[in-house]
């Protein structure tokens, strides 16, 4: 029997969302350690008005996004709402998403502590197998932990088990000055000659940078932060278009003396 | 001269007594003290010292409760502390010290036992400064200004100092400048033999424009200095602009070149000035520079420099937002405005983005984009089944000029928008594989490429 199908005239709200917005493109933190919001689309960026102040790191998959202060780990979701909060481990942090973009990993390089952040507490996962200097994470399919290291020089590339067994251990540059995952799947790498993004199946491609990149986060859906050195504002890598454009991240006005 | 004379008029007699006699004592010669003992003429703060002999010359012993002296700038040193009985014949010794501490003339009365004098001496600076005025020296008073004239920024001018110890003794004088526009060359101590001299160079160097001063300190003498700086002319700025494709949504970049290299130290400022098509009423929040996050950012120049610096850097990047327009750029620099103007034109709606969701009541689809005409009238959706055939009720056209307007009204963040529309579907959802978009505006319709639920 054949369903019958109509559909409706178009809807401009949805609850009690107005059905025209400011496009929210990602979430950065400041050179001051604020986290904002940028609203744009590719080549034309607003950077808004600070959402949480005193981060000492954050990253935005435009799903969620985790944002570390000096005692507190913070779960945002897709509007930069808090969702739920943990205390934390003071220092930095690096977070893991899994492939809907959800928060799901977190690594603190100081104690070397790994949770899981999926459920309702932080789950801790054994790192003994995680040998260098942890760059980028993320949860791959089947419950798989991916972990960029740095060891000896070189940028490993370790496969764990959801409970922190080694599964494989691949060498992916010798050059690495910084990484991150862009999604579950795709690692990018900042080397000397630029940009070089690694998909799951081994292929690669490389966009130019003008300078040597210090660190690459998540910042929104098809987006990367890109660290750029002696204080430049970071560059926004649309690694998901197939220009692969870079542009610069304004400064936000507030931040300027 | 700063007078310090004490009143004497009571001590008229003279210092010869019946029992006892005061003498100066040098290399061992006494020489008696009649009402008064000159201790002459000393630098200011330097120290002299006479010794002085006090004799009974009579044949009954005296009594000398003390030896003192009454005025500024004179002290005894190593007197009697006590009570003494001076025999027939005998003596004490005691030493008198002329210290003062200003410029000016000094009288103090001394009182030894019985005997009482009148010591007096003076007091100079012991320095005297001249200029080298071209091999021609120049006494300078305590007042006098040394004008370096005029330089050009980045230029330098010297002037010569003499210094000269008026005084007996060996003195050690410091030398310092109190501003950064002035700098001694040589040691910041001038060493300087009993009516000896040397010499220094005070060069004038002005770090900043206009007229300058400060203070040139040599021991206790102060002289003012005074020199201008004049500030060479800023060349002419040269606006570039790297923009490959005047457009919405489009970073890049501006660089100012000089006409000619920087004779001297300037700065200067650029602005990011924006004038919408459609009124002056529509801001657009992304026309900035990258750098300062604003609409301005400022700059400096040195000399040699043929491109000017913001920061460390020869460029700044800047946005050209989502709104149909001029960019008007502009830089000042010392007497000149220069602007340069890039146009935005009109253009159909740029789609970047469409996403698409299931949800409970329905569809959604996602639009982001830019509209710089800001003049989006309607909006259509083709929903497709998996085997691609349209679905019914075919074409949806969605009149959205309102909401946009009303949208546009209230937003400053230009041209750009995030439309979320729904569509609830009565029957199985699941058949609906993928939607095409178009958007209208008064330049042209735009179509974004089918994009699957």
């Amino acid at each position: 029997m054949k369903s019958f199908l109509l559909i409706l005239v178009c809807a401009m709200e949805v609850w009690a969302q107005p059905g025209i917005a400011r496009p929210l493109l990602g979430i950065v933190r400041d050179s001051r350690g604020a986290v904002r919001p940028v609203y744009g689309v590719p080549g034309n960026f607003v950077v808004g008005a600070s959402l949480w102040d005193g981060a000492q790191s954050a990253a935005f998959s435009g799903y969620s996004g985790m944002i570390k202060s000096a005692s507190e780990l913070v779960i945002v979701d897709r509007r930069g709402q808090k969702v739920r909060s943990w205390p934390a481990p003071d220092g930095p942090a690096l977070f893991g998403f899994d492939n809907t973009g959800a928060a799901a990993l977190v690594y603190f390089p100081g104690p070397r502590i790994l949770w899981r952040v999926g459920g309702d507490s932080p789950e801790t996962i054994d790192t003994t197998r995680v040998d260098g200097d942890v760059l980028s994470l993320s949860a791959g399919g089947h419950h798989h932990i991916r972990i960029a290291v740095r060891r000896d020089g070189a940028l490993h590339l370790l496969r764990l088990s959801a409970s922190g067994d080694g599964l494989s251990d691949e060498v992916v540059c010798d050059d690495a000055l910084a990484a991150g995952f862009a999604d579950s799947e795709v690692l990018a790498v900042a080397t000397r000659d630029g940009l070089l993004t690694r998909a799951a199946d081994g292929s690669e491609s490389l966009v130019p940078l003008e300078q040597p990149a210090t660190s690459i986060d998540r910042m929104g859906e098809g987006w990367l932060l890109v660290g750029q050195p002696d204080g430049a504002q970071p560059i926004a890598w649309h690694y998901a278009s197939q220009q692969q454009d870079l542009f610069r991240v304004p400064a936000s006005a507030e931040t300027q003396e | 001269m700063i007078a310090r004379l004490a009143s004497v008029a009571a001590l008229a007699a003279a210092s010869l007594f019946a029992d006892v006699t005061l003498f100066s004592v040098a290399a061992g010669i006494e020489t008696p003290v009649v009402n008064q003992f000159n201790m002459g003429r000393v630098a200011v703060s330097t120290a002299v010292d006479f010794q002085f002999r006090l004799r009974n010359t009579g044949s009954e012993s005296v009594l000398v409760q003390s030896v003192t002296t009454s005025g500024a700038g004179f002290s005894v040193i190593n007197g009697p502390s006590s009570l003494v009985t001076l025999k027939a014949g005998a003596s004490i010794d005691f030493t008198v010290r002329f210290q003062p501490t200003e410029v000016g003339s000094f009288s103090a009365v001394l009182t030894a036992g019985p005997a009482t004098v009148i010591v007096f001496g003076s007091a100079i600076s012991g320095l005297a400064v001249y200029l080298d005025d071209n091999g021609t020296r120049r006494e300078l008073s305590a007042t006098a200004v040394v004008n370096f004239g005029s330089v050009s920024a980045g230029g330098s001018a010297a002037r010569r100092f003499i210094v000269e110890n008026q005084s007996t003794q060996s003195l050690s004088v410091a030398v310092s400048v109190d501003s950064a526009d002035f700098r001694v060359n040589g040691p910041a101590t001038l060493p300087l033999a009993p009516q000896g001299s040397g010499s220094l160079e005070v060069v004038f160097q002005p770090v900043t424009g206009g007229t300058r001063s400060g203070n040139l300190q040599i021991g206790q003498r102060r002289i003012s200095l005074l020199g201008a700086s004049a500030q060479a002319a800023a060349p002419r700025p040269q606006i570039e602009v790297n923009l490959p494709s005047p457009a919405s949504a489009k970073q890049g970049k501006v660089t100012v070149r000089l006409a000619t290299a920087a004779a001297g130290t300037a700065s200067g400022r650029i602005e990011l000035g924006f004038r919408p098509d459609s009124g002056s009423m529509f801001n657009d929040a992304a026309v900035i520079f990258a750098q300062t996050g604003s609409r301005s950012a400022s700059f400096t120049i040195q000399p040699g420099d043929t491109v000017v610096k913001f920061g460390s850097q020869t460029s700044l990047d800047f946005q050209t937002g989502t709104t149909a327009g001029t960019l008007l750029i502009t830089v000042q620099l010392g007497s000149f405005t220069e602007q340069t103007t890039v146009t935005i034109p009109a253009s159909p709606v740029s789609i970047s983005a469409v996403r698409t969701v299931r949800i409970a009541a329905g569809l959604e689809v996602r639009i982001t984009g830019f509209d710089n005409a800001r003049t989006v009238s309607q909006a259509a959706f083709q929903f497709f089944d998996r085997s691609g055939q349209a679905i019914a009720p075919g074409r949806i056209l969605v009149d959205v000029a309102e909401a946009f307007r009303s949208y546009f009204t209230v937003s400053d963040q230009g041209g750009m928008f995030d439309l979320r529309a729904t569509f609830p579907v009565t029957g199985d959802a699941s058949v609906v594989d993928s939607v095409e978009v178009d958007m209208t505006n008064t330049v042209a319709t735009s179509h974004a490429d089918r994009v699957r639920f």
